[in-house]
């Protein structure tokens, strides 16, 4: 089985990995016991490439693989423990897949949304915008109403 | 920095955006280019004055400058700032733009590769002043060696440095404006050439230097740009007295120069004779800038601060003007008020003699011109034929005429002080009003074509606008496409809410933001109905002060000394009397319901008929309360008084949730207390306080309601946001409930105590009237009401509660301890109380912004993190647990 051996130093949640150039690819790679397809362990010669790649491919399966961990076994082969990159894996499908974004970039923000992640101190501005003008006197201007009963003539 | 020429191919648009620098849009139009290109080169004009300009295209790099000021940027990429000796000593205010300078210092090539440096016209200009004494070099150089500051943004095959300690030397104390005119708009652009040679695009920047730069020991004097407020504050606002709005905020750390500027379109005067163009005064025809600058402070408001230039509301004589080739145009600067004067381009040197002469702008209201004064008549002698367009063909765009088909004449003039003028007429090379108002509007400002438009407008404080005013209509961008508004047809009528695109650092709020617009019928208060009073059962008179008080007296002070005789009793009680004789002066006070002190003037409130006595009960007697200086009372023929506090509107800080999440707004009424609005309502909108009170019982409700633009002012329009009730009309305690009593035990020797009540308490009561400012707990109302409880009216109170006749009100109530609102603010406000927000660094990457539930569409649009909800991959031929953590990724968060 032919595997394809890189190192990607981007973060597990990225869709499109930056794979870089290939570390070495190998055609000689078993798989190691039973194993599921999103965690297989493959055994392969133990090699340098081996232990300084942390991401393989594997386009029997056109899928693509994290190495979870390495363990060396007797005889010169080692044994690759990886985890199925199904971001990657299925990049395509996703970049093309209809779904509800809610949340984005700033380009496509909607101010009028609430945003639950923005952090609110607990000062405040406080503002006062008065009303320009003022019924009631503040400098002594008052009235007195007598009312009484009847009264017109 | 980019051209952005995909938006409009003769535009040069340029963005620059850092962490550390400003936020910059910025653009112009080739057309405005061209407007200002064709400008004045070869040898400054005389000394005394400068002029500015540049010419991108044909006259080479020039900017400007006078004989005794240099400002230049030279092969050795040098900025040369200087100031003669010569003008320096004299003292003689001088202005300074920057220009490019070949070693000539003129007639820059076209394929100069150093870039050309102008100031926008509206740049200011600074000045010397009066102690400059020391001696000031010739010219002075700063060069590159010297300079340590590299302006942010600024990516050239030549930088431009700028230093201000560098220019120290030489420019000292005029440095802040300098500062500030780089500000502004110090513009760097480099042609680019196609394979014939002609210019295509320009590659180009802008500078920004920060005002914080200016340091506050390089102020300078009286009317300069340093402002002590400014740097001990850090900020500097104008509020607004009548609607309590920050109108304009000033913010050392941030700026950037908005387009919204106005200005208005003038022209010179004529006289009414048609003999001569003697007549003419001189006004030319110039365009007056004001430039505002946006601001977002540290809140992420957006502010506009008005800059101290450029405001010109008056005619002015013109000065620098230079002559210049035919079908140039010319921007001239207008001394006195530091404008531009355009609109001319005579090639009259050869006639121009002296400054007395004048050259101006002749407009005719007989061609619908621009001019709205009738006086304005074209003289007879103005198509001479002795002045042909061909003998004159160099100055025949000297004037404008506006005809009604919608085309402008142009038409040249000038005239000496001597007997010698010249004139031609060249109505042949007509164009359309349409491309000069374009021109003028792809400046982007407000802009007038009548003089009878108050040039001092408030732009925020309209809401209509009149038929002569225009502003250029932009894109998103700030382009203009060349079309304008005008009118009421000018969207963003306050400046509140102008298109503001604002870009906030490390914050929200660039994109615009819906208002709540309102909808469906207005629903308006009925403030102009009126409650009248049409019975006979029950009267209100507004009385004053002095007349209560004689009231009083009538009723009690006659009965308090041994003077009074039985005429007297007679007259007044005479009506009021029992079976058997004896006196019942209570009967008498059962016809005052009550008397009540309202905190307000109400005779202009309300609709009221002039009287001379108060009859009471068949109105066969009367109260005779007036005074020698108040003899007539006035009758309140309205149950209410409508008082309208006048409107304000409550601004939005952030243009986006976070103007109505944790934001508190409080509405405080006098006498009715505060109520809480709900920010979704009220925020963004003009809202108006209007209050309804009874003058019965001295009850007040206090409305608040929105507004839309077209209904401010307008009394009760749309929607009521809050309506609060209150009491502002307090019960002066009469006393009389014992009064009855008091005369029938005793007809003269009891009545003594209820008088002594009734006038302690006016007394008091007066005096704290008098008093209410001083706000001391031992005087005033609060001493009055003391006063009165010491005089034991709370049992009089209750027992005459108790009493409860049928029909008429208690007359007796107290006044209670409502006068305690006395002492509270009387102007009815709005309080805002804003959260503060912090965003976390990185945000767009880390946490992404909420986006538009709306937004369904395919994946490929976005980029970077996105969150998805309820993500349906059918269609997804993986296997169940792929699809699953697929799905469960998408929702949690990834990076397209």
């Amino acid at each position: 089985m032919r595997i394809e051996f890189y190192n990607v130093n981007d973060d597990n949640r990225v869709v499109s990995k930056n794979l870089g150039n290939i570390i070495h690819a190998i055609d000689n790679a078993q798989i190691y016991n039973a194993t599921s397809i999103m965690s297989p362990d493959f055994l392969v010669d133990y090699a340098p490439y081996v232990v300084n790649s942390n991401y393989v491919h594997v386009p029997l399966w056109n899928r693509y693989y994290y190495v979870k961990d390495v363990t060396a076994s007797p005889g010169g082969r080692a044994v690759m423990h990886c985890r199925e990159d199904v971001l990657m894996s299925n990049a395509d499908a996703i970049r093309s897949l209809d779904a509800y974004v809610t949340r984005g970039q700033r380009s496509h923000r909607d101010g009028n949304l609430i945003d639950s992640k923005q952090l609110v101190k607990v000062i405040r501005d406080c503002n006062t915008i008065k009303f320009p003008t003022s019924p009631f006197s503040e400098q002594g201007n008052f009235a007195f109403v007598l009312t009484v009963v009847g009264g017109k003539r | 920095m980019s051209i952005d020429s995909s938006i409009y191919p003769s535009v040069y648009h340029m963005t620059h955006k850092t962490e550390t620098d400003l936020s910059i849009e910025w653009s112009y139009p080739i057309g405005y280019l061209n407007y200002l290109g064709n400008l004045p080169y070869g040898e400054p004009w005389d000394g005394s004055n400068s002029y500015i300009g540049f010419d991108p295209t044909l006259k080479g790099n020039y900017v400007g400058a006078t004989k005794h000021t240099r400002i230049s940027l030279d092969p050795e990429d040098q900025i040369n700032i200087a100031v003669s000796e010569t003008l320096y000593k004299k003292q003689i205010n001088y202005r300074m733009g920057i220009y490019e300078s070949t070693s000539s210092m003129q007639n820059s090539p076209i394929a100069s590769p150093y870039p050309v440096v102008w100031t926008n016209i509206i740049s200011p200009w600074f000045e010397s002043y009066a102690e400059n004494t020391q001696t000031m070099p010739s010219y002075s150089v700063i060069s590159k060696s010297n300079i340590n500051t590299q302006l942010p943004g600024v990516s050239l095959s030549s930088n431009i440095y700028y230093t201000p300690s560098a220019i120290e030397p030489i420019t000292k104390i005029n440095k802040d404006a300098i500062l500030l005119s780089l500000m502004i708009n110090l513009l760097t652009y480099t042609p680019v050439y196609d394979s014939d040679g002609n210019i295509t695009s320009f590659n180009s920047n802008i500078i920004w230097i920060p005002y914080k730069d200016i340091k506050p020991e390089d102020k300078t004097p009286a009317g300069s740009l340093y402002d002590e407020e400014l740097w001990t504050k850090g900020f500097k606002d104008t509020i607004d007295e009548q609607t309590g709005r920050i109108t304009k905020r000033v913010l050392i750390s941030t700026c950037r120069v908005s387009r919204v500027w106005y200005g208005n379109l003038k022209h010179n005067e004529i006289s009414s004779s048609t003999s001569s163009f003697d007549n003419i005064t001189k006004r030319l025809n110039y365009f007056n800038f004001q430039i505002l600058a946006e601001y977002y402070d540290d809140d992420r408001k957006a502010v506009v601060y008005e800059f101290p230039n450029g405001i010109v509301f008056d005619s002015g004589n013109v000065s620098n003007r230079y002559p210049d080739t035919p079908w140039t145009r010319l921007m001239y600067f207008n001394e006195k008020y530091n404008t531009v004067v355009t609109g001319y381009n005579p090639n009259i040197e050869g006639y121009y003699n002296s400054s007395t002469d004048e050259i101006g702008i002749v407009c005719d209201n007989s061609t619908n011109n621009l001019e709205t004064s009738n006086t304005v008549i074209i003289p007879s002698n103005a198509f001479s034929s002795e002045n042909t367009s061909e003998k004159f063909s160099n100055v025949y765009r000297t004037r404008y005429f506006f005809n009604t088909d919608g085309t402008i004449s142009a038409y040249g003039y000038f005239v000496s002080s001597g007997r010698r003028y010249y004139q031609c007429e060249c109505v042949t090379k007509c164009f359309p009003l349409k491309d000069l108002i374009a021109t003028v509007a792809s400046f982007g400002l407000f802009f007038y074509d009548s003089e009878s438009i108050p040039t001092t407008l408030d732009l925020s404080d309209k809401t209509t606008y009149d038929t002569h005013l225009y502003r250029g209509n932009f894109d998103d961008n700030g382009v203009s496409d060349g079309t304008w508004w005008q009118g009421d047809d000018i969207p963003d009528k306050k400046l509140d809410e102008v298109d503001y695109k604002p870009v906030v650092p490390g914050g929200g709020g660039d994109e615009d933001v819906e208002d709540n617009t309102e909808s469906g019928d207005k629903i308006p208060n009925q403030f102009g109905r009126t409650v009248g009073v049409t019975s006979n059962f029950i009267t209100n008179y507004l009385m004053t002060e002095g007349q209560i008080s004689k009231l009083g007296e009538v009723l009690w002070t006659s009965w308090a000394d041994d003077t009074v005789t039985m005429d007297m009793v007679d007259n007044f009680y005479g009506k009021f009397h029992d079976a058997t004789g004896s006196w019942n002066v209570s009967d008498a006070l059962q016809f005052i319901v009550s008397c009540r002190l309202f905190p307000c003037s109400l005779a202009t409130l309300v609709n009221t008929t002039q009287v001379t006595s108060i009859p009471i009960g068949t109105g066969a007697f009367s109260l005779q309360c007036g005074t020698s200086s108040e003899p007539n009372f006035f009758i309140a023929n309205e149950a209410t008084a409508i008082l309208n506090c006048g409107d304000v509107y409550v601004p939005r800080a952030f243009n986006d949730y976070r103007d109505f999440e944790n934001t508190k707004i409080t509405a405080y009424l006098p006498f009715c207390g505060s109520v809480e609005l709900n920010p979704q309502d009220v925020v963004g909108k003009w809202l108006g306080c209007t209050y309804a009170i009874d003058l019965f019982d001295g009850s007040c409700k206090a409305f608040i309601y929105t507004l839309s633009g077209n209904d401010v002012g307008y009394e009760g329009a749309y929607y009521n946001v809050a309506i609060k009730q209150g009491q502002c009309g307090f019960l002066i305690p009469l006393s009389a409930t014992q009064a009855g009593q008091v005369v029938s035990r005793q007809k003269v020797d009891s009545y003594t105590d209820g008088a002594l009540l009734f006038n302690a308490g006016m007394s008091v009561i007066g005096a704290a009237l008098e008093s209410t400012s001083g706000g001391s707990p031992d005087t005033g109302i609060m001493k009055a009401i003391s006063t009165i409880g010491n005089y034991g009216f709370q049992s009089d109170i209750l027992s005459a509660q108790r009493s409860g006749r049928p029909g008429i009100a208690a007359p007796y109530l107290s006044g209670g301890s409502g006068f305690t609102d006395f002492h509270q603010p009387a102007s009815a406000y709005i309080q805002i109380r804003r959260s503060y927000y912090q965003e976390p660094i990185e945000y767009e990457h880390s946490a992404g912004y909420p986006v538009n539930a709306q937004r369904y569409g395919n994946l490929s649009q976005f980029s970077g993190f996105i969150t998805c909800s309820n993500v349906d991959i059918s269609g997804f031929t993986c296997h169940e647990d792929e699809r699953a953590e697929i799905k469960a990724l998408l929702e949690s968060g990834v990076y397209l």
